[in-house]
């Protein structure tokens, strides 16, 4: 408790660079915490697109049961594949039946016979699509390859993007951050040299000198935390719509922002609101230390 | 008790200390007088481990210093309290505060802490201080405080620099006659000093020590100025004998 006053106490009396440590923490965790949560959405996005049949091979109609064997045979081999699954002309019509109730023109002019069979292929990396490709194409009784290749590329490009982007960002920034804490600790380290002599002539352990330097910086972070929560709540409720106009068929997407009064949405705010504090107080302390133990030898 | 063998200390290529050898039973008294540089201050900061020897062994309790490391030397420093000539208090503490630190750093606090800083506060005579800060205080204030700080968690021993340096006469005696209770307690006190007038007062150990070296060890005081005037009067009767018969 009283460590915790102490800790209060430094940061009263100098709220110019307790104002500069709490800044420098929130512009850090509001971006880091940006690109953590991009990197989470298109992760989900790019998640929900590897979970839809990625490559499909449509056979011509005289193809073979041992062609289509064959087939699944080469996929198989590669290593590359999760699962395949066989869609023969009748499964395709009752599929596309199921799609075009609706409308009954349509189904009156289809039948089994202008549909083609297919083996939907679902491969373990969206990476090894082009791959697959390669290994079928041309093989007897193949008529067509067809997967979402410009959609899955283009996810996994943003996605790696946005890591590496948030990744070094958030390093530079984090770095940034923990100099910030460092020189403002060190500075009130420096007032407060008498006090630390006397305390330590007077038997105070080392952890009860520390403490409230290292609290201190932890505290900045938390702070800082709590302010770039508030920033990005504000922010994803802002973009709920466009969000839920562009992203709502993705279930974990449309599962938080369907409402901003619902359980997931109110969890998801609750998570993030510890996330970024206990990251703020993580970096404020790891910051704190590394100056106690560069100041307070 | 306190053991110092053959202690050495060495600042660049000059001594402050030199071989000295001293022992101080538990309980006791000692004065530790020297003129400036005669390593006083040396010695006592060796007994806390502020600085290392650079020679020798120093015991205190069962202490070995030199096996102490440096993240224990705070339990050594909790068993040795400690008061400076220039009071060494936190100025932007009240008194009551300054002298609670001695037992917040031992974790007390609530209404125990505030009772054991009040009775403190009365045996040092700082009754109704609470609130003052050290600027407001005298010297003699300072002192007083600074000694309820450095008793306040109980040490067995308390070391005293130069505790009467900046006091007047008649407050130099107070703070005397509070460090003599404080020994009466049970606690080892050990005060450095080079007011002669205070030693002379009071019948005491006391180690002399001049350029680092440890020069006498003895019970000093009205005891010695008693022998010192009775042999001056025996010589001036011996001198006016002298004149009597040499007219």
């Amino acid at each position: 408790m009283k460590i915790t006053k102490t800790m209060w106490k430094h940061i009263r009396r100098s709220p110019y660079q307790s104002l500069v440590a709490i800044l420098s923490m929130f512009i850090t965790i509001l971006l880091t915490g940006f690109f953590v949560l991009a990197t989470f959405g298109s992760m989900s996005v790019l998640r929900f697109f590897e979970s839809k049949p990625q490559l499909m091979v449509f056979f011509n109609d005289k193809a073979t049961e041992e062609q289509v064997t064959h087939v699944k045979k080469i996929l198989t081999d590669s290593g590359k594949i999760e699962s395949t699954k066989y869609i023969s002309k009748e499964d395709a019509l009752k599929f596309y039946q199921d799609q075009n109730k609706n409308d009954p023109l349509l189904l009156e002019m289809v039948s089994s016979d202008i549909l083609p069979a297919s083996l939907e292929v679902n491969a373990k990396d969206p990476s090894m699509l082009k791959d697959l490709e390669s290994l079928v194409n041309g093989v007897e009784g193949v008529e067509l390859i067809d997967y979402q290749k410009d959609v899955v590329d283009s996810l996994i490009s943003w996605t790696n993007t946005i890591r590496i982007t948030g990744g070094v960002l958030g390093g530079i920034l984090t770095i940034n951050s923990i100099l910030t804490i460092m020189t403002v600790i060190g500075m009130r380290i420096a007032t407060k040299k008498d006090e630390i002599e006397i305390l330590k002539l007077i038997g105070a352990s080392p952890s009860y000198i520390r403490s409230p330097f290292v609290l201190e910086g932890g505290m900045y972070g938390v702070i800082g935390g709590a302010l770039s929560w508030v920033m990005l709540s504000i922010v994803t409720i802002l973009l709920r719509e466009p969000i839920m106009s562009f992203l709502g068929i993705v279930p974990d997407v449309a599962l938080i922002f369907n409402s901003l009064t619902g359980q997931a949405f109110i969890l998801f705010q609750i998570i993030m609101l510890g996330s970024l504090s206990c990251f703020g107080f993580l970096l404020g302390c790891l910051g704190g230390i590394v100056s106690v133990n560069r100041y307070l030898r | 008790m306190i053991r110092l063998e053959n202690i050495s200390k060495i600042y660049g290529n000059q001594h402050a200390l030199h071989e000295v050898s001293v022992a101080v039973v538990d309980g006791e008294f000692v004065f530790l007088i020297g003129p400036s540089g005669s390593g006083k201050t040396t010695l006592l900061r060796l007994l806390i481990k502020d600085i290392l020897p650079s020679a020798g062994d120093i015991f205190v309790g069962d202490w070995n210093l030199k096996a102490i490391n440096n993240s224990e030397i705070h339990l050594l420093r909790r068993h040795v309290g400690t008061v400076f000539q220039d009071g060494k208090l936190v100025t932007d503490r009240t008194v009551f505060e300054n002298i609670s630190l001695g037992l917040e750093i031992l974790g007390k606090h609530g209404s125990a802490l505030e009772k054991d800083v009040h009775d403190v506060m009365a045996l040092v005579g700082l009754q109704d201080f609470d609130n003052k800060f050290p600027l407001q205080l005298s010297a003699g204030e300072l002192q007083r405080t600074a000694i309820a700080r450095a008793i306040i968690g109980g040490p067995k021993i308390l070391l005293a620099d130069e505790p009467t340096g900046n006091l007047d006469p008649e407050t130099g005696s107070e703070i005397m006659g509070i460090l003599e209770e404080i020994q009466k307690l049970g606690t080892t006190v050990i005060v450095s000093t080079h007011n002669t007038t205070i030693v002379d007062d009071m019948k005491k150990r006391t180690i002399t020590l001049s350029e680092g070296n440890l020069v006498s060890d003895e019970l000093k005081g009205k005891y010695r100025y008693e022998k010192k005037h009775e042999k001056k009067r025996q010589d001036d009767k011996k001198k006016e004998i002298h004149g009597k018969k040499d007219t």
